[in-house]
């Protein structure tokens, strides 16, 4: 409850900060296929399923701050091992553009897998790039991003000794909307235990679209 | 000595009044001449002025002076009883002057009668000098003075010196002075360009079949506030390029493959390879491929960018518009355009 405080501390503020003036605000909903695998020295337990959520932007002269959320139930492959979790992630993202077609990008992400045995809770902090080229005129976008995750911290396991996250996709925006396809890979691998070695993947392929609007 | 001393003195006096005579001036000659004539001192007075009137007087004699003097002439022979001769006196400053003039308070009704004789008799056509006038032609007017010695039909014309078109200042009956005025417009309403005018007075006698007219040239001015200049035209430099190169359908399919190539390395060199990755990746290569292809073809048939013409038509339309605003203002300016008018030419000059 105390990872969600600052949260919904920024969803307090959020009509503060709107009034401010040439603000842009955006709303995006979210729906992603999610492919979460485990190797915790016991084979590759799987578990897919679709996730959904959303994303408020709020952007101003090139900073943009991204509050998002999103939940979803993962299925157990069959044959895998596995056994079903649901997934709920909040997340904060501050980006700075300094230049037209490159984003910097640093935040915190929130997540827990619920199983029927354990709850497990994540905190990743992460900092990266992405790039955007126009790929037709300035409607359609190319997108690529990476980021480091310095941090990973899992209850009940030692810090993360190698995460990242990496993706491309497509953008579509024309007028006020915004539509967005990316594809993420995010892997973490943690240090051995003896002679096992955890690691993790969480792969999505999210559709995102919404729509921006711009205050004064 | 003393005889030697009083043949100089004898010498200063004989030399003395006829130098002094000489240097008197028309002017002051005249002044003794009109100070004679109010004394009664008729015959001194007539020879003075018959002298200056002379051919050959020697000093010279402005037309103001020579028609005062016909007129004092002309009033000392009424006295004599000589109307005759008086009345040709008369003719002559009439003939210099048409707006010569008896003050009633300085000459007898004898004298004033025997002038309009001379008036009947005489036809001549008189302007004013026109001093150096500033007109704004929305609120003034310049003002002319012309006058005939008697009953006339008069025609006052203006007109750009070589040109054919004129404004009629006056054209109708007159008799004695008359103010006319011009506002500063030319025969097409407009207002009238800077150059030289000639302003011609013709006039014809209702008494006999005398004529005469009047010329008189005056050089015509604008005073404007300087003018703004337009924004000059919007150069390739000021412009964003409205198409697209004939490259960049090129690299947008280079694009595309290159996100769907991202995808797939991000899902096979990154990934884990205990843990291997499912299909979300190849998902996104096919339609990060799709993509690229769909871009290439559309942006070969849409090559024109319209972002780059809506920017470019706004900052045409904004110059435009500021062109628009900048001749506005020039038109205020020229509308309060003032006429300066001065003298071209001697008061008047008879064609």
């Amino acid at each position: 409850m105390s990872r969600v405080g600052p949260m919904v501390l920024a969803g307090l503020l959020l009509p503060a900060i709107v009034s401010a003036q040439g603000i842009e605000l955006s709303g995006l909903i979210t729906v992603a296929h999610g492919d979460h695998r485990v190797d915790a020295g016991l084979g590759v337990e799987r578990a897919t399923g679709l996730l959904v959520g959303g994303v408020v932007r709020l952007e101003r002269r090139g900073i943009a701050l991204d509050l998002s959320g999103v939940t979803g139930h993962l299925t157990a492959v069959q044959g895998s091992g596995g056994i079903d979790r649901d997934v709920s992630q909040l997340g904060a993202l501050a980006q700075f553009a300094p230049l037209p077609w490159l984003v910097l990008e640093s935040g915190v992400t929130f997540r827990s897998f619920g199983t029927v045995v354990a709850r497990q809770r994540w905190t990743l902090v992460r900092a990266g790039a992405e790039a955007r080229v126009p790929l037709s005129g300035e409607t359609f976008w190319a997108l690529g991003h990476a980021h480091l995750l310095p941090m990973v911290s899992v209850n009940g396991l030692p810090n993360a000794a190698t995460s990242f996250d990496a993706g491309t996709g497509l953008a579509y925006r024309r007028g006020r909307f915004v539509f967005d396809l990316t594809y993420t890979l995010e892997r973490c691998d943690f240090p051995s235990q003896g002679s096992t070695r955890r690691s993790e993947q969480l792969g999505t392929i999210a559709l995102r679209g919404g729509v921006e609007l711009r205050l004064h | 000595m003393s005889r030697r001393a009083a043949a100089l003195g004898l010498a200063f006096l004989l030399i003395v009044p006829t130098t002094t005579a000489a240097q008197a001036g028309t002017a002051e000659l005249l002044q003794q001449a009109r100070q004679l004539y109010e004394r009664l001192e008729i015959e001194r007075a007539l020879p003075i002025l018959r002298q200056i009137v002379s051919p050959e007087w020697p000093l010279e004699v402005t037309n103001a002076q020579r028609v005062e003097a016909y007129k004092y002439l002309g009033a000392a022979l009424v006295l004599r009883g000589k109307q005759d001769s008086a009345v040709l006196y008369f003719r002559a400053a009439l003939e210099r002057d048409a707006f010569a003039d008896l003050d009633p308070a300085q000459f007898t009704p004898a004298q004033e009668g025997t002038f309009a004789i001379a008036r009947r008799r005489t036809f001549s056509v008189g302007l004013r000098p026109i001093p150096e006038t500033r007109v704004d032609p929305r609120t003034g007017r310049l003002s002319v003075t012309v006058v005939t010695t008697h009953a006339a039909l008069l025609r006052a014309t203006l007109r750009v010196l070589g040109g054919t078109e004129y404004v009629v200042l006056y054209n109708g009956p007159n008799d004695g002075a008359r103010e006319l005025g011009w506002n500063g417009l030319g025969p097409d309403g407009q207002l009238a360009p800077p150059g030289r005018y000639d302003l011609s007075v013709v006039g014809r006698s209702q008494l006999g079949a005398q004529a005469d007219s009047l010329r008189i040239y005056v050089d015509v001015r604008h005073e404007v506030e300087p003018l703004e200049d337009t924004l000059p035209m919007l150069g390739t430099a000021e412009l964003l390029p409205e198409r697209h190169t004939e490259s960049t359908a090129g690299n947008d399919l280079l694009k595309g493959l290159g996100v769907a190539g991202g995808a797939l390395a991000v899902g096979s060199l990154l990934a884990n390879d205990r843990l291997g990755t499912g299909h979300d990746g190849r998902i996104m290569v096919g339609v990060a491929t799709v993509g690229g292809i769909a871009a290439f073809f559309y942006r070969r048939e849409h090559r024109e960018i319209p972002r780059n013409v809506a920017l470019n038509t706004a900052r045409r339309a904004d110059r435009d518009g500021a062109n628009a605003a900048i001749r506005s203002r020039n038109t205020d300016r020229i509308a309060r355009t003032i006429l300066l008018i001065t003298p071209a030419s001697a008061p008047a000059v008879r064609p």
